[in-house]
């Protein structure tokens, strides 16, 4: 890449600077161990006055270091600090978000841009349950406000990101070894209907299955020996069902005898 | 072709060059300096590099880079 071609995200430009300062104190630190030196010099504080172009785009900081011929370019002033361990963890908590969580930019669909989801990003909203959460609590009319985005179409993307969503479905473990399989369990999103909707309705083809257990991310159902492969779908009220087809018939107990008649 | 250095080796050229061994009865314990620097950013092996060198020439011509200016303070320390 050429030294002007193109700009790049601050927050790329600083983990560059970063990851420069982190390499030039691994390799004093390495260069004191090797040599025995019973102390060594670390870098405390660094301070940078860029000469560069600093441009504003999609609700992005973009900053390009100045070339020779940029007279007009803008002094860009950065001072990094050494901190501790704890120091950083305390200050990404923010961050740790669940790993199973639904991430904003997931919501793919016409009611969001990907402008809006980094508008939302940038408010801290960085997953759907955050999204959730927020509405809840009777937050939408705020982020429309703080991010510039129309409210109907935050609701229109929160009635997308309610519906039931499947990801896979698993058979469980018999709890005996060499027992039958008896049960399958089901992941994914927002299983459980609003409050008062009361269980899901859990349908192979037209027969209903039967829920042994619910919550939000899993349901655990006890399905009939014909009911091991097929199109599951998951609804709860009038809302939208989901559906996945599956096949797990390998796994199925095998089907009880059928009755003959009466006994002689 | 980009032959500026990273950030990462001029620091840890510029604290060599220094030469702060301890000698018998004098001890540095913090060294601060501000240098003038020439910055770019270089793509390597699908990463960005902050490139930052000392200024190759004195006398400079419209073709060099304005220098951007870098302090940095350096402190005693056992080695981690």
């Amino acid at each position: 890449m050429s030294d002007q071609s193109a700009t790049l995200p601050l927050e790329h430009f600083i983990q560059a600077v970063q990851s420069q300062l982190d390499k030039a104190q691994a390799a004093m630190a390495m260069k004191a161990r090797n040599l025995n030196l019973p102390l060594t010099f670390a870098i405390k504080d660094i301070t940078l006055d860029l000469r560069a172009h600093v441009e504003f785009a999609r609700n992005e900081i973009r900053i390009r270091p100045a070339g020779p011929a940029d007279t007009q370019a803008s002094m860009f002033h950065l001072v990094f600090t050494a901190i501790t361990r704890p120091m950083i963890e305390e200050n990404a908590t923010t961050l740790s978000d669940d790993p199973e969580a639904r991430q904003i930019d997931e919501l793919k669909d016409d009611s969001l841009t990907e402008e809006n989801r980094r508008q939302l990003e940038w408010i801290g909203v960085r997953t759907v349950d955050k999204l959730q959460e927020m509405d809840s609590k009777g937050g939408v009319g705020a982020i429309g406000r703080v991010t510039g985005l129309p409210v109907d179409r935050l609701r229109q993307a929160l009635a997308r990101a309610s519906a039931p969503a499947l990801e896979h479905v698993t058979p469980v473990e018999p709890e005996i070894s060499g027992g039958k399989h008896q049960f399958l369990r089901v992941r994914g999103h927002n299983l459980m209907g609003a409050p008062g909707q009361g269980s899901p309705r859990v349908m192979m083809g037209n027969t209903p299955v039967a829920v042994i257990k619910a919550s939000a991310r899993e349901l655990l159902l006890a399905p009939q020996a014909h009911q091991w492969a097929g199109e599951l779908s998951v609804s709860h009220g009038e809302g939208t069902a989901a559906s996945l087809a599956f096949d797990l018939s390998p796994f199925a107990p095998p089907a009880p005898p059928q009755e003959t008649g009466g006994a002689p | 072709m980009n032959t500026r250095r990273a950030l990462s080796d001029t620091l840890v050229d510029v604290v060599d060059g220094i030469g702060i061994a301890p000698g018998p009865g004098l001890r540095a314990t913090s060294i601060e300096l501000t240098l003038p620097v020439e910055i770019s950013m270089e793509e390597q092996a699908g990463e960005q590099v902050f490139l930052a060198d000392l200024p190759r020439f004195i006398y400079r011509t419209a073709f060099d880079h304005v220098p951007s200016t870098l302090t940095v303070l350096w402190q005693e320390g056992e080695p981690t």
